[in-house]
């Protein structure tokens, strides 16, 4: 079905957004915010809207960005070309935000300027297709988000929406959300977590949508403790029934707090946390 | 049956229409004359930008959208024209000197003049940056390329030489399945060098935009010039590189001009034409959100007058047809950029920077130098003067016969017409109300100077053997006559008999005052002086 960029639901979502960035950017002035808005643009707009940035409507009818930095990501091309026209004093990527990420690793770490794509604010990745079939892992992504901030020891916000796709998930994919699982589960430092799963699922399978958002809230926090980010704040939600997609949104606020302070206790934490606090949006 | 074979085209560098393949090929100029015009003829952002634009223009593109963001290192030009495919591209712009441009018609799709001839425009931009990516998709066709081109490899002096020619730039090619409906041209230009990058670099301007006003940009090209004018500069010149930049690209471009442009309230029908044609065009080029214009504007100014003309003439070379206007006012014309005439082959100004020849096709320096400062004009030439172009489009050979042609069609118009007829009693008239004000503005510093309600004037010969004074004063209840002898005034020029005259009268109240005292009427004498100065 065809993927619908608001609903009421989405629209709490995103306001779930505004308050997250609102409560972590006091002293911002140019927020950054790197994201997929699509052609619609909509938490750009929101975000204006709301004085996190400043987009002021032109006289062509595009928006122009007067405060904030905004880099934006689009491998349609047709979306692509549709946000240039949209967009003025962003840079719109035409290419997937993993496989940039990737090919620019190296001009990314070096980098030195505020003007710079890293460290970032705000990373919001609001997909709407199908995250299985990304040319570079949601894995490798988390990854390299967490590489590069951690680089620049800076907190940021992240927020991960995706569609729950059970029947067209690639294999691959599915067998690596499963390797992390198992992974998670035979770790000997993790009996705790191991213990609470147990206990909360008390051997009933867990449905793919639950399976999934676990495996995804692991990596997250999983890349947050290597890198030396604790978790401020975060919220996980599912929303979308009937007719509309079913949807997955995780809401989180990192703080990097150094070498000491990070480490399994605050990872295994974390991520019990995921399976049980998981809110249905209405 | 007979098997009917298609022969595939075959490009320079031998690139297909295959899917998925990567291919590889140089850009090369023909000849050394070229590379070193390419290297050296494109001095500024805008002049580069604009042969992009117009390429745009010539593929039939309605909108062109430029995005400036050059802190990030990105200048991303888009259109919505005709697109073109891999073999397109090797074949247009793998060999400059050589496009095929013109080679089928003088005439666009839909109509438009054709303004691209040598393909060369399109390799200017090797001077703003490193490197070039390409992505296109023709009109009808369902596949798209995207190039890469790589400047920096040859940015040395020794460009690599082959038989073939220079090589100016290596590239690589990707096809890849595009919706057949979608037809486009999007060029982003990576690794703007630092020097452009501070030219185009708005952010100080900004700011100084927000320390003076409420808003934070101008919103359109009306605006941005009124706020020039705002700031009383002379010239764009004077403006900060951001906004000459946009003031020189919009200068180049086939767009439309300014609304009630190129002069405010004109009904004449040579500039209704003209500005219709530009209409006609549907062409807009959206520079970060701000249509741009032709920055030609002269507002209603019941002062100036308008001559326009339209002409056909033979020459030995052949036909040569013009049509145009000179737009005259009553004082110095600023912008000063637009102070001469705009020569426009195919709606394109041939001239340095901002479109103008400043000497208006070498018009005698020693005469009607005042009205000069008054002018701008354009010519808009529909057939000839091409083949006197130079190649580098910013001059003309003057020894062309089209050229000779035009030069004194032009110069006998100014002195006719526009300088004799029109500026002269534009002037005559302004002189009189100058001269008016003039008179009004010493009076009233006398009757400061003298203390008096009225100050009059009457002019007095010597009898015979009597000798006056230059001047002498009779006060009576507030008002002064002053009683000049004609004879002193006549022998001394105008200029100086005003300043000499004040001092004159001065030097009578100051004595008048003093009684005798000479301390008293120096003393007078300089504070009168001063009053005088400060009321001028």
């Amino acid at each position: 079905m065809p993927y619908v960029h608001t609903s009421p639901q989405k629209e709490k979502i995103r306001q779930k957004w505004v308050s997250y960035i609102r409560n972590h950017s006091a002293g911002i002035d140019e927020l950054k915010v790197i994201t997929l808005p699509a052609a619609e643009m909509e938490d750009l707009l929101l975000f204006s809207s709301e004085g996190l940035i400043e987009l002021e409507e032109t006289e062509t009818g595009a928006y122009i960005v007067r405060r904030g930095q905004i880099t934006c990501y689009e491998k349609s091309s047709t979306i692509h070309r549709q946000l240039v026209t949209a967009l003025a004093g962003a840079t719109v990527h035409a290419q997937e935000i993993g496989s940039h990420f990737r090919q620019n690793y190296d001009g990314i770490m070096k980098a030195n300027g505020s003007q710079n794509l890293f460290p970032t604010d705000v990373i919001n990745l609001d997909f709407d297709g199908n995250l299985s079939k990304s040319s570079v892992s949601i894995e490798e992504l988390i990854k390299l988000i967490f590489t590069f901030q951690g680089h620049f020891k800076k907190g940021f916000s992240l927020f991960l929406t995706f569609p729950q796709t059970e029947e067209e998930d690639e294999a691959k994919y599915t067998e690596l959300l499963h390797s992390i699982l198992k992974a998670n589960l035979s770790d000997t430092h993790s009996d705790a977590f191991k213990k609470r799963y147990e206990e909360f699922y008390a051997g009933a399978e867990l449905s793919y949508e639950q399976f999934v958002t676990l495996c995804i809230a692991k990596i997250i926090v999983r890349e947050a403790a290597t890198h030396h980010f604790s978790i401020k704040e975060n919220d996980f939600c599912t929303y979308g029934k009937g007719k509309k997609k079913r949807m997955c949104s995780l809401l989180f606020h990192f703080e990097y707090v150094g070498v000491e302070k990070g480490g399994h206790s605050m990872y295994f934490d974390e991520v019990l946390k995921t399976i049980r606090t998981i809110e249905e949006v209405e | 049956m007979k098997k009917t074979t298609t022969r595939k085209p075959k490009t320079g560098n031998n690139i297909t229409l295959e899917i998925g393949k990567e291919q590889t090929g140089n850009i090369k100029v023909a000849t050394q004359i070229i590379n070193d015009l390419s290297s050296g003829i494109y001095s500024s952002p805008a002049s580069c930008v604009k042969e992009l634009v117009n390429n745009s223009y010539d593929a039939n593109a309605k909108l062109v959208t430029i995005r400036i963001k050059p802190v990030q290192d990105v200048i991303t030009i888009l259109d919505d024209g005709d697109g073109m495919n891999a073999i397109d591209f090797d074949n247009n712009f793998a060999w400059i000197s050589k496009s095929n441009k013109r080679n089928s018609s003088e005439f666009s799709r839909t109509g438009r003049p054709l303004i691209g001839k040598i393909g060369i425009g399109f390799i200017a931009v090797n001077e703003i940056c490193d490197r070039l990516e390409v992505s296109s998709s023709k009109r009808g066709e369902a596949v798209k390329f995207v190039a890469t081109i790589d400047f920096k490899k040859f940015q040395k002096e020794s460009h690599k030489a082959t038989e073939e020619g220079i090589i100016k730039a290596g590239y690589s090619l990707i096809n890849e399945e595009e919706a057949r409906d979608a037809h486009y041209t999007l060029i982003t230009l990576v690794g703007i060098k630092d020097e452009v990058k501070n030219i185009l670099d708005n952010r100080q301007y900004v700011e100084t935009l927000k320390k003076g006003r409420a808003k934070s940009t101008f919103k359109n090209m009306k605006e941005l010039l009124l706020y020039s004018e705002d700031k009383a500069l002379k010239a764009f010149g004077e403006e900060d590189a951001y906004l000459q930049f946009v003031f020189n690209l919009a200068s180049y471009i086939p767009v439309e001009y300014i609304d009630g442009g190129p002069v405010e309230g004109s009904r004449d029908r040579i500039i209704s034409d003209i500005v219709k044609m530009h209409k006609g065009f549907d062409f807009k080029v959206d520079l970060d959100g701000v249509y741009l214009k032709k920055p030609i504007f002269f507002p209603r100014n019941e002062k100036a007058k308008v001559k326009t003309f339209e002409e056909s003439i033979k020459t030995s070379s052949g036909q040569l047809k013009f049509k145009g206007y000179f737009y005259i006012q009553d004082h110095l014309l600023t912008p000063r950029e637009l102070n001469g005439v705009s020569l426009r082959i195919r709606n394109i100004p041939i001239a340095i920077r901002y479109g103008y020849d400043t000497s208006f096709l070498g018009y005698p320096t020693y005469t009607d130098q005042i009205f000069k400062n008054w002018i701008s004009g354009e010519v808009y030439v529909s057939a000839g003067l091409e083949d006197a172009m130079n190649i580098d489009r910013q001059s003309f050979r003057e020894t062309h016969p089209d050229y000779i042609a035009l030069q004194n069609f032009i110069h006998r118009f100014l002195r006719e017409q526009v300088f004799s007829k029109t500026a002269m009693p534009i002037y005559e008239s302004g002189r009189k109300a100058r001269e008016q004000l003039k008179h009004r503005d010493t009076r009233k510093s006398l009757k400061a100077v003298l203390d008096a309600k009225k100050v009059s004037f009457e002019e007095v010969s010597s009898a015979s053997g009597e000798t006056l004074k230059p001047l002498s004063l009779k006060q009576s209840k507030g008002n002064v006559t002053v009683s000049i002898d004609k004879s002193y005034f006549k022998k001394i020029k105008k200029k100086d008999w005003d300043y000499l005259k004040n001092i004159f009268l001065i030097f009578e109240l100051a004595h008048k005052a003093s009684r005798g005292d000479a301390d008293k009427l120096q003393e007078v004498f300089y504070e009168k002086i001063k009053t005088w100065v400060e009321e001028k």
